[in-house]
């Protein structure tokens, strides 16, 4: 016992000592190394662009915002893009215009940045049909891009970039379903390009009990064991050496179309976390061009019903409406646009409910700023 | 740099971590970790945290580390340990010994504000070494229940029997479909807590004999890499407590 309390005050020393002279050395702040991994796709196909967090910088983050943006000759549009940690407790919102992303995010369980094995970050970009063989571009985030420690201290992104080449046979665009807890037997639907009947498909964290290809776009996979298939990493092999590493995650598909354009443009990147019952507000009195949205996601393979309710400081209820979302659906828009057009005073509170549990995520929009700034919602009521 | 878009636009988002009037003291948080969420208070403070990124955050960090997920001997735990420490020492919380008293506030103040990097002085350094030795001899020497705020002797008498734990225990490869304890001599009946780690109660049920199954809508929320508690309490025919298992832990294996 008493040696390996020495041996752990050593440790704790070198630690703090090697700590306070990295802090000493300079005006260099530490910052959060990140490394993004190259890519070889064809034209046509996906390419997932993964930020790898350095497993030396690994620690709780509370939230950060980022910016990116691709080249248009070798890209054509932003497929998708989604948020990781190991709790799945990540939310935020990305504004996406052509093939330039802004993103804002929340980390509220700190687990943002402590797993190396999740990238923090993917972002699926669609590669430019009429790119060359050959052709190369720059993967990277823009210097702007900063995270929040657990200690609200802001710490500047350093970025190994990537390298992207268009080259190769095979590329995975997506994964159906994505997301969630999923039994044996499940068929797992994985899309992308240039899948052949020899093309290999390996899972680290799940097990098949069959594979079948379907077609050059998609090959099938049955779960041969129940799953939770968020972060699931899937890796395809073509005979010619061809490969392509994805992600999985539930990449809903918009149910709707806000007619604000700045929420039309807003991929709402929802947690993990799932409520039946959720409140957004009490609402504040918002500055100019400001406005509140809600972002709602089914991950459940049941239709949802959702019930909106506006209730008032005193607990009345004042409006109310109900959507229906099938499973994989998503809807993102101003409140207004959920109580037919009339804006909610401050002071008031959105109540959701739904008859299955869903991802819930509210919004900030600021029009003349151009961002979204993502909203925790609470639980209301006990779950069990 | 000072104010240029990027600082703002990084500002949003502390803005939005920040603690707010609301918030609650590590007292609260404590108490959210270590006693049942069934009074009103509680339900109110689980509410805010639910609702506030800034509590969320704390109180999950303060539960990674009252309930640590090693448990492979004193070594490996010492070991990760160190791991965190060298990851983020700012980042670490830790409930008061004693819930509730007047000098905690004060001792949580001292505690943050050491870590903050104003105070990495050589002399900051030897300091917290020493505090560290210290937490790690608190942490070493800890027993596996917290201590609870009530006189011990009290807690002795009620709770003399110590129920044998036989399973779930520890890392499982599949969910596990009862609960299984060894009969208590002098116990008519048994009361069961499954719960999450935060001591959210995820079922509750009564026994006679010395197993229960787990109904499957329980079942069903038992997922790979969720670290769940369970306690067995004993019951006399006269329907007062007798004896605990006290807290048991167990968890699915990821099947990676
Ligand atoms: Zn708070």
């Amino acid at each position: 016992m008493v040696s390996k309390l020495v041996g752990f005050v050593f440790a704790v020393t070198l630690v703090l000592w090697a700590d306070h002279g990295k802090k000493g050395g300079g005006a260099d702040q530490p910052g959060f190394e990140v490394k993004v991994p190259n890519e070889t796709q064809p034209p046509g196909g996906t390419v997932q662009v993964k930020f790898m967090p350095d497993p030396t910088s690994l620690a709780p983050m509370a939230g950060g915002t980022g910016r990116a943006a691709f080249d248009l000759a070798s890209f054509s549009g932003i497929d998708g893009i989604e948020l990781f940690s190991g709790t799945g407790d990540v939310l935020g919102a990305a504004v996406i215009q052509g093939t330039q992303v802004q993103v804002r995010f929340l980390s509220p369980l700190g687990t943002f940045g402590t797993d190396a094995n999740y990238p923090l970050m993917t972002i699926a970009l669609h590669v430019n049909p009429k790119a060359s063989l050959g052709q190369q571009s720059i993967l990277t985030l823009d210097p702007s891009t900063q995270f929040i420690n657990a200690s609200n201290q802001a710490l500047p992104v350093n970025v190994k970039p990537g390298t992207f080449t268009a080259g190769g046979t095979v590329s995975i665009s997506n994964v159906i379903p994505g997301g969630g807890a999923w039994p044996a037997g499940t068929v797992v639907r994985l899309l992308g390009t240039g899948f052949q009947a020899a093309t290999s498909v390996t899972a680290p964290g799940l097990s098949f009990s069959a594979v079948t290809l379907q077609s050059p776009s998609e090959i099938d996979l049955t779960l041969a064991q129940g799953a939770t298939l968020d972060g699931e990493q899937i890796v395809v092999r073509n005979p010619d050496g061809s490969e392509d590493t994805y992600f999985s995650y539930l990449r809903g598909v918009p149910a709707a179309k806000s007619a604000v354009p700045l929420f039309a443009a807003t991929w709402p990147l929802f947690s993990t976390l799932t409520h039946t019952a959720a409140a957004l507000g009490p609402l504040q009195a918002l500055g100019p061009g400001q406005l509140y949205g809600l972002g709602l996601q089914n991950p459940h393979a049941h239709t949802a019903q959702i019930v909106l309710t506006l209730v008032s400081s005193g607990g009345a209820s004042i409006a109310s409406s109900g959507l229906n979302l099938a499973f994989g659906a998503r809807v993102a828009g101003a409140l207004s646009e959920f109580f037919n057009g009339s804006v909610p005073a401050p002071g008031t509170t959105v109540r959701v409910s739904s008859s299955v549990p869903i991802q819930i995520l509210g919004l900030l929009g600021d029009t003349s700023a151009t961002t979204v700034t993502p909203i925790i919602v609470g639980q209301v009521g006990n779950s069990w | 740099m000072e104010n240029s878009i990027d600082d703002r636009e990084i500002q949003v988002i502390r803005a939005a971590v920040a603690a707010t009037p609301a918030c609650l003291p590590i007292e609260k948080l404590c108490s959210l970790l270590h006693e049942p969420r069934d009074s009103d208070p509680q339900l109110l403070a689980a509410a805010h945290v639910a609702a506030c990124v800034h509590c969320s955050i704390e109180l999950s960090l303060l539960r990674e580390f009252e309930f640590p997920q090693p448990q492979a001997g004193e070594e490996a735990a010492v070991d990760w340990i160190a791991a965190r420490l060298s990851r983020d020492v700012s980042a670490r919380r830790s409930c008061p010994q004693i819930i509730g008293r007047d000098r905690d506030a004060g001792r949580r103040a001292w505690w943050r504000a050491m870590f903050t990097p104003r105070f990495a002085s050589s002399t900051a350094v030897a300091f917290a070494t020493v505090l560290l030795l210290i937490s790690a001899i608190l942490y070493v020497r800890r027993p596996m229940e917290p201590r609870l705020a009530s006189s011990p002797a009290a807690a002795e008498v009620q709770r003399s029997t110590s129920i044998v734990a036989l399973g779930p225990l520890g890392e499982l490869a599949q969910r596990p479909a009862t609960i299984q304890w060894r009969d208590a001599a002098g116990a008519s009946s048994y009361r069961i807590l499954l719960m999450e780690v935060d001591r959210t109660a995820l079922w509750r049920a009564d026994a006679s004999g010395s197993e229960i199954a787990i109904p499957e809508r329980v079942r069903s929320r038992i997922v790979p890499g969720k670290t769940l508690l369970w306690e067995v309490t004993a019951r006399s025919a006269s329907g007062s407590e007798i004896g605990s298992s006290g807290l048991q832990r167990f968890v699915l294996k990821l099947n990676k």
